[in-house]
């Protein structure tokens, strides 16, 4: 059977020979029929199959000592007319490709074509002589080898394009800056990514080469392409908008795309007049086109400037940074340096001496905040290139900053919080590229900036506006850190600006600044207190009053235990929450110091162990009524020795609560007295609004009861 | 175990390696903080860009990020919707809403009741800008920055929005934007972290802020996010403490580093040599810091200018002040967070409190490095996570609403750094809740942030788990409509 087959396909293999023959010899005067060309087309699946059957081939003829003889001549002999038969098949397709037309520059396919048939005749030769010597074999696989390599390369470059397979070595980036003429800038890059790998020398796809600018012109197969100033009638644009199963659309499906921007890039460029050499400066800004120049200007690398200057030595440069220092190139491979220089106490004239090795490269220097003198702008003055220097809060005046004159190249000058003054003029006028200067806080008045802004416009002095308006002081801060105070703890009062005087009161009446004391000591708190306090300094106006909800710690209870269940919701710390010297914050009711009831009124004993005399309780809870958090209807307190025997010794009231305080959102107390007896157990129980009212949006629903803290004092 | 050490040094790579021959004691934190490709060619590195410079010529060297957490309504800012006040009460036409998911606060809701802000709208400034009378201050310096009414993003909650904002991803496993720079650009004061993250609260309703958010992800440690204290001492445990003097902290640091180098040379972890160059740093902030922070010594004109609170620590105002001292002394990144923006009830009465706590700083922020020469230098953001609806959430009056989240469509604003002043950018629809002019994406904001540092968004990479990681993943681009 394999030999049958093997015989036929070298029948086969003997006629592709000759008709191979023929086509290579009188290819120039044959013209190919339509449906010759189809099978012309089959060339690139083809020329695949030679390729890995010879290599295939050569690795069984290495190996062909480790395989018993016969079947190795069996499956070469096989292989070897197989090969052979795609091989001609391959060329011949190949042949009928090239006749397709304008495709392909025939002189650039000569060696493609001739290595090509001269693999298939090789192949066919080897078929032929296998088994008559082993010398003459050997020598046709080398010389077959060699010859597949140069036309499969060959043929890759006429579909890839020349730099397929080695990329010319890193394009040297056309170097864009606004000389450049804007088809370089913004046109350009376009066709170079989505248009010369068909339309260029070697590959001129429908006869259109864009990649000189006379073939561009001249156009393709159909005529010109651009028509200046007209984008809708040239081609080179309206082929890009055609639907993109139209035949003529370009790039044709399965390319890359032009994207809208793209498009509309090169549509402005031939709205403009198609012009390949105009600049940047030749459009006028209402052409799209500048715009988009500019755009693009933007994007790529942020206005390069070009200096004179060379680079620094980089180990020089590397030894100057510190952490006194901060030496570095503006970004990467510019000559140009910044400079930093930190840490005031360390401070020395020796840093600025330092950089006098790269007293040309500097364009930034920053010297803030440094006690730097009138002598070091000496050497500051030396550094030629300065663009940008930064002086505020340094200790130079005038005579420094006249020494600064042959800065010719400084913009920016920064003298905020100087001790300069008018007598800086000379420096200001004789600069001539000077754009910014910052004199706040310096001894020039504001009136003469105003001159000096009219007298040289090039330049601006920002001013901040002096504030008219009198500003509110923020009211005073209490130090200690919690408004629970310990046995004995000092309550103190604190505010950050200088020269503050603090007024308060103890009684709950609001303090004023003319009457009520200075706080200039810290104050006890017996039991509870509300500490009012304001804050007043010439200048500001009063702060607002805050008032400190004070509770002295007192003497909690041993333990308490909850005989009602809280909502899940709220927890807080259990049974701990109600004594452990921890408000909770009224902004925050997910803090662990609150604990809520909603479904079933809040009732708990506390337990003292043995029989205690307390003369107060404060019971505090929550305000918060926009979330429904109300105070409690009432609160009873029982006191007894035995749990099962209690009895009421005070209970409170509330009245209804006022609608009109429906946004409050604090914190509220109740205190009871008690007179005299001991007891061991208290209980306390709190009813938490049964129904809210009508007014509310959460009407006919039960309120919330938050509670924090529960105060015990003897 | 020792066989996973070995592997584990297998791992070392190149940069790991070269790096780890130049290790020498003490010299090692310094060594390492500086560029060590200053001036290389880039094409004979491995990944054709350099750390630790910018990629062209940045026109910001800093970022200062006022972040306000929580996600401050658009409505009731920078975005002035007369239309919302008219239809006040008129459901949401669906055509507007167009499928757009809802949070599970709102979802349950069968009306969505429009309703404009509470509080009226001026015109400021020489471009006529439409800002909320509860920003008067920075209604002042509305010529100077650049207002972007077309944020977008697509998260609907406040972790996962949050977390894209500062990394560019939902998930909070990628290094954050502060600490990306700092991998970009290296420190500028050695004496300094080159990434700061300062803490503020406010009265509203706030949401949480996590150390995730100024991670360093996948990059090395030391470019993490340093959170600094709200106590009078804003680096905690930094000074030595009692009787110990400088020259014994220097000498245990010596005697601590040659163990670490020690067992770096045994383990070979990147961290280890991280962990030597932390101690290194903070030696040195010992020096730098209360310097640095000390801001007391401010003018009476600068604490007039940031308001009464700025003096007390931990406030916003502080803040905003110490963040322009540490931005000054060459910290790349300092990131604030300021929380209590969350208003879905209660709208009305908490924006005023919120808006005073932020609104005077944030704006002298902007004067006070403008007239110390740095604004031009500095980038300055000011904004939220998202948006929020046109439509209230919960009870609905007059002088009573609450506003749901909503991701389609926010304002921030800019300034300084490369940004266009006195602009405002994109526009939302009549409703304020599509956009229907130049959107811009997280991704595009990123893009534009690292455009004007000088950091190509594409090509600031770095390779983590054998895939190319950037802070725009892949997507994003530059908004050049707001470059100078």
């Amino acid at each position: 059977m394999m030999g049958r087959i093997e015989n036929l396909i070298s029948l086969l293999n003997f006629g592709m020979a000759i008709l191979a023959g023929i086509l290579l010899i009188f290819s120039q005067y044959i013209t190919v029929p339509e449906w010759m060309s189809i099978a012309g087309r089959l060339h690139p699946v083809l020329l695949h199959l030679p390729i890995g059957m010879f290599g295939f081939y050569v690795m069984l003829y290495v190996f062909r000592n480790n395989l018993v003889k016969s079947e190795f001549e069996k499956i070469s002999g096989l292989l070897l007319s197989l090969c052979s038969m795609v091989s001609f098949g391959s060329a011949i397709a190949g042949v009928l490709l090239s006749h397709e037309t304008g495709e392909y520059q025939l002189s650039e396919l000569a060696i493609h074509k001739n290595t090509g048939f001269a693999f298939s005749f090789g192949v066919y030769l080897l078929y032929l002589t296998q088994s008559v010597n082993q010398v003459l074999t050997q020598a046709l696989i080398v010389i077959n080898s060699v010859l597949i390599i140069i036309a499969g390369h060959k043929g890759a470059e006429i579909t890839h394009g020349k730099n397929f397979l080695f990329p010319d070595e890193v394009k040297n980036e056309v170097n864009i800056d606004s000389n450049s003429s804007v088809f370089t800038m913004v046109v350009v890059p376009i066709l170079e990514k989505k248009c010369y790998s068909c339309h260029n020398n070697e590959k001129s796809k429908g006869d259109l080469i864009l990649t000189d600018t006379i073939s561009f012109l001249k156009g393709g197969e159909s005529g010109k392409i651009i028509y200046p100033g007209n984008p809708d009638s040239s081609k080179f644009i309206y082929s890009l908008l055609l639907p993109i199963e139209d035949e003529s659309h370009m790039p044709p499906q399965g390319k890359p795309q032009l994207s809208a921007k793209e498009i509309e890039t090169l549509s402005a460029w031939v709205q403009s007049g198609a012009d390949f050499n105009k600049k940047m400066s030749d459009y006028t800004e209402s052409e799209p086109i500048y715009n988009i120049a500019k755009a693009s200007q933007k994007n790529r690398l942020v206005a390069v400037k070009n200096y004179t200057f060379s680079q620094a030595d980089k180990t020089v440069v590397l030894g100057l940074n510190s952490p006194f220092m901060s030496v570095k190139p503006v970004y990467h491979g510019s000559p140009a340096l910044e400079v930093s220089v930190f840490l005031a106490a360390e401070y020395n004239t020796k840093h600025l001496n330092d950089l006098l090795k790269v007293k040309e490269q500097i364009v930034h220097l920053n010297l803030a905040d440094l006690p730097v003198s009138d002598d070091d702008l000496d050497i500051v003055a030396k550094f030629s290139h300065l663009e940008k220097l930064v002086l505020n809060g340094t200790k130079v005046t005038d005579d420094g900053v006249l020494k600064l004159k042959n800065c010719t190249f400084l913009e920016n000058l920064a003298l905020t919080k100087t001790a300069v003054s008018e007598k800086s003029e000379p420096v200001i006028s004789g600069l001539k590229k000077l754009k910014n200067v910052y004199l706040n806080d310096s001894k020039i008045d504001p009136n003469t900036l105003k001159n000096w802004q009219t007298l040289y416009p090039s330049i601006s002095f920002y001013m901040v506006e002096e504030l008219n308006e009198k500003i509110k002081l923020s009211p005073p801060l209490l130090v200690n850190e919690n408004t629970v105070i310990p046995v004995n703890e000092e309550v103190s009062l604190r505010h950050y600006i200088k020269d503050v005087v603090i007024k308060y009161t103890l009684d709950g009446s609001a303090p004023d600044s003319s009457s009520s004391p200075v706080f200039d000591k810290p104050v006890f708190i017996k039991g509870s207190a509300d500490l009012k306090a304001i804050a007043i300094k010439d200048g500001w106006l009063n702060s607002d009053v805050i008032t400190y909800s004070l509770f002295e710690k007192g003497m909690p209870p041993d333990s308490c235990t909850m005989l009602s269940t809280p909502n899940q919701q709220y927890l807080g710390l259990g049974n701990l929450t109600f004594t452990n010297g921890d408000r909770g914050p009224v902004s925050n009711l997910k803090d662990q110091n609150w604990i809520a009831f909603r479904d079933v009124p809040f009732s708990a004993i506390f337990d003292y162990g043995k029989p205690k005399l307390v003369q107060k309780i404060s019971f505090c809870y929550g305000l918060q009524v926009p979330a429904y958090v109300f105070p409690p209807t009432s609160v009873k307190i029982y006191g007894g020795n035995d749990v099962k025997i209690m009895k009421l010794i005070s209970q409170k009231k509330l009245p209804l609560f006022d609608p009109k305080d429906k946004d409050q959102i604090k914190p509220e107390v109740i205190h009871f007295v008690l007179s005299g007896q001991p007891f061991r157990y208290y209980k306390i129980e709190a009813q938490n609004l049964p129904v809210i009212p009508k007014w509310h949006p959460g009407k006919g629903e039960k309120g919330w009861l938050f509670i924090d803290e529960i105060f015990f004092y003897q | 175990m020792k066989n996973a050490f070995f592997e584990h040094r297998l791992n070392v790579n190149r940069r790991h390696f070269l790096g780890k021959l130049s290790v020498g004691l003490g010299s090692v934190a310094l060594g390492s903080l500086l560029i060590k490709d200053l001036f290389s060619n880039p094409e004979t590195l491995g990944q054709n860009i350099v750390t630790g410079l910018p990629h062209f010529a940045p026109k910001a060297k800093r970022v200062i990020y006022l972040f306000q957490n929580g996600a401050p309504s658009q409505l009731e800012t920078f975005d002035y919707k007369p239309t919302l006040t008219k239809m006040f009460g008129q459901d949401l036409p669906a055509s507007v809403r167009n499928g757009q998911r809802l949070t599970g606060m709102t979802s349950n809701q069968d009306k969505f009741p429009l309703v404009g802000s509470y509080f009226p709208f001026q015109q400021y400034g020489k471009s006529g800008t439409w800002i909320s009378d509860l920003f008067p201050n920075m209604a002042k310096i509305v010529d100077d920055i650049c207002i972007i009414k077309s944020m977008h993003t697509e998260a609907i909650n406040h972790d996962p929005a949050l977390t894209f904002m500062q990394t560019g991803a939902q998930q909070g496993n990628r290094p954050s934007m502060g600490a990306w720079l700092s991998y970009g650009l290296g420190t500028e004061n050695q004496n300094l972290p080159a990434y700061c993250v300062l803490l503020s609260k406010g009265k509203g309703n706030g949401q949480g802020v996590y150390s995730k958010l100024w991670t360093n992800g996948f990059l090395d440690s030391r470019h993490q996010g340093v959170q600094f204290s709200n106590s009078e001492e804003r680096v905690l445990y930094l000074n030595d403490q009692n009787g110990v003097t400088r020259e014994d902290r220097r000498k245990m640091l010596d005697k601590l580093n040659e163990l670490n180098s020690m067992s770096f040379d045994d383990v070979g972890d990147p961290e280890i040599r991280t962990k030597i160059e932390q101690y290194e740093l903070a030696y040195r902030m010992q020096t730098a810091v209360p310097e640095i922070t000390d801001i007391t010594k401010e003018p009476d004109s600068v604490i007039k200018m940031y308001g009464p609170d700025c003096l007390v620590p931990g406030s916003y105002a502080s803040n905003c002040l110490l963040a322009r001292k540490l931005s000054e002394s060459g910290v790349r990144f300092v990131q604030l967070y300021h929380q209590g923006w969350d208003q879905h009830v209660n709208l009305v009465g908490e924006m005023p409190g919120q808006a005073q706590d932020v609104d005077r700083a944030s704006a002298a922020l902007v004067q006070d490095l403008k007239q110390r020469g740095l604004l031009d230098e500095t980038l300055v953001i000011w904004g939220g996570e998202f948006g929020r609806t046109n439509y209230c959430q919960g009870p609905l009056s007059a002088d009573a609403y609450g506003r749901d989240h909503h991701p389609r469509a926010y304002s921030i604003w800019m300034a300084g750094g490369g940004i266009k002043p006195g602009m405002v950018y994109g526009e939302t629809d009549e409703f304020g809740y599509n956009i229907v002019e130049n959107p811009v994406h997280v991704n595009d904001f990123h893009a534009t942030v690292l455009h004007l540092l000088g950091l190509d968004h594409e090509k600031l990479i770095y390779k983590h788990l054998g895939r190319r990681y950037r802070l725009t993943d892949v997507a994003g681009h530059v908004v050049n409509d707001i470059l100078v």
